[in-house]
């Protein structure tokens, strides 16, 4: 009897944790399932990728509402598609299974998606989270949450660019190349993009009149912070002239405008306004920063005047 | 014999009970402490909204990148200011918790955004999922995943009747 008894409280007891354990997992056929929909995606195997999807399958993308069939949702994939060199999922993903209240399987799948617009060669970054109900070995309904303005926004930047004249097509690619040129000290570089009587003012000061000044002041950055690094955080172009927003980092190991290292790091935000002549080349910087906030990163203080 | 045997086989399946705890919930102290999230928001209760998150929290927003919680509160006042109302609404939403295989606490989070953009009464409404992890009570990690094309597209509207409208008053 007692035997009976021991053995009915084992597998009692085996069955209660079998129950509890299952309504969250990372592994089992369903989401094999999914995994394989996102591997058919990114090689493209369409046929592959429509028969792990019920007939009646209810897609929503963004919406609670208005379902799309599994057909409409390879549609747009491939209109998407069609746009990118290459595109998918890395290896960072995250899959589970979950059961609801009411007993349905559901996977979640999180992810960075990452495409690649042929036209512009721009990588476009998207996190995505899809959420798809498994029911007898087929998707039949998936919720898909992404921000689709962030590919909007670069498409549409490859439209204004296709309506830019040549010399806004000139200028803009020479942002990048001035971001490059500092970044890298890069001298000669830089005399590339600039006419020779090149200026540049800092917060309405003249700091340089000419190439080999401007070239002076790259280097006394570089020797100040040997990491120095410029991003562009915006860009504007309008009749002729750029605006740009930028950050500068660094950590100060070097001698800075004669004054000792003192391994303190940096992070700047400021403004420049460039002009430039008509083939594109580089005339004048309007630069605009807290100095103070610099120093002040730095260490320095500040000394009120003395009282009379 | 036997009866050894069949006691160390209830013991064992006894263990492994333990180690196989519930691991999805659909209330919990941190679905709760979610709620409140949601609450504060639709409150715009800033102050209370913040007091959810731990100091070092990350916050990922439709990106990548990190975001301190002072961060992303500036940039959700930045879309909220042009709305003269917003919220989730109380129907399609839900919570559920679960704790992953590395015995992290998730909360998993979609609703539905409901708002209406001031300049022209146009209503938008977005889904909205939340991921967030917590410890101690507090988020440390929060992923949001929602689409702002509908947004972004009305907020050009706008931007453009305003600019034909500068220009009939220069004419």
């Amino acid at each position: 009897m007692k035997k009976i008894f021991l053995l009915g409280l084992a597998v009692t007891l085996f069955l209660a944790c079998e129950q509890k354990a299952e309504r969250y997992s990372t592994s089992g056929p369903e989401i094999d399932l999914v995994k394989g929909i996102i591997a058919d995606y990114e090689k493209g195997d369409w046929d592959s990728w429509m028969e792990k999807y019920a007939d009646t399958a209810k897609v929503y993308y963004n919406v609670w509402n208005d379902s799309i069939t599994a057909a409409e949702s390879m549609e747009g994939h491939k209109q998407t598609i069609s746009r990118l060199s290459s595109y998918g999922f890395g290896d960072n993903v995250t899959f589970e299974k979950i059961i609801s209240d009411n007993g349905n399987t559901w996977i979640n799948f999180w992810g960075k998606w990452e495409g690649t617009l042929k036209e512009n060669n721009k990588v476009v970054e998207l996190p995505v989270h899809l959420s798809l109900r498994i029911l007898n070995g087929k998707v039949v309904q998936e919720n898909g949450f992404w921000d689709n303005s962030i590919m909007q926004t670069a498409l549409r930047e490859i439209e204004e660019m296709k309506n830019m004249s040549e010399i806004e097509k000139t200028i803009l690619a020479n942002h990048d190349k001035m971001v490059e040129a500092w970044n890298s000290n890069d001298a000669n570089a830089f005399k590339a993009l600039t006419t020779s009587d090149v200026t540049r003012n800092s917060n309405g000061m003249r700091q340089a009149g000419n190439q080999d000044e401007y070239i002076a002041l790259m280097q006394q950055f570089h020797t100040g912070f040997p990491d120095f690094k410029v991003r562009l955080d915006s860009q504007f172009l309008k009749d002729g002239k750029s605006y740009l927003y930028w950050t500068c980092t660094g950590t100060n190991s070097g001698d800075f405008m004669g004054n000792p290292p003192t391994n303190k790091k940096m992070e700047i935000h400021g403004f420049s306004v460039w002009e430039f002549n008509s083939d594109g080349l580089a005339v004048r910087e309007d630069a605009f920063f807290d100095n103070m906030d610099l120093l002040s990163q730095l260490g320095y203080t500040l000394t009120p005047p003395a009282s009379n | 014999m036997k009866k050894i045997f069949l006691l160390c086989l209830a013991t064992t399946f006894m263990m492994s009970c333990k180690n196989a705890e519930p691991k999805y919930f659909s209330s919990s102290p941190e679905i709760d402490e979610a709620k409140a999230l949601i609450k504060d928001y639709n409150a715009g209760e800033w102050t209370a909204w913040l007091t959810h998150y731990a100091d070092t929290a990350k916050l990922h927003h439709n990106t990548l990148e990190d975001a301190t919680p002072a961060e992303v509160l500036e940039g959700l006042k930045g879309l909220l200011a042009a709305t003269s109302d917003y919220g989730f609404t109380d129907k399609d939403i839900f919570y559920e918790m679960v704790i992953d295989d590395k015995n992290e606490k998730w909360v998993n989070f979609w609703g539905t955004w409901e708002g209406t953009l001031a300049a022209n009464n146009q209503k938008l409404i977005i889904p909205v999922h939340l991921t967030l992890q917590f410890v101690d009570g507090k988020i440390v990690e929060e992923h949001a995943y929602y689409n702002l094309s509908e947004y972004v597209a009305a907020m050009q509207n706008i931007e453009a009747a305003k600019m034909a409208e500068e220009e009939d008053v220069l004419n």
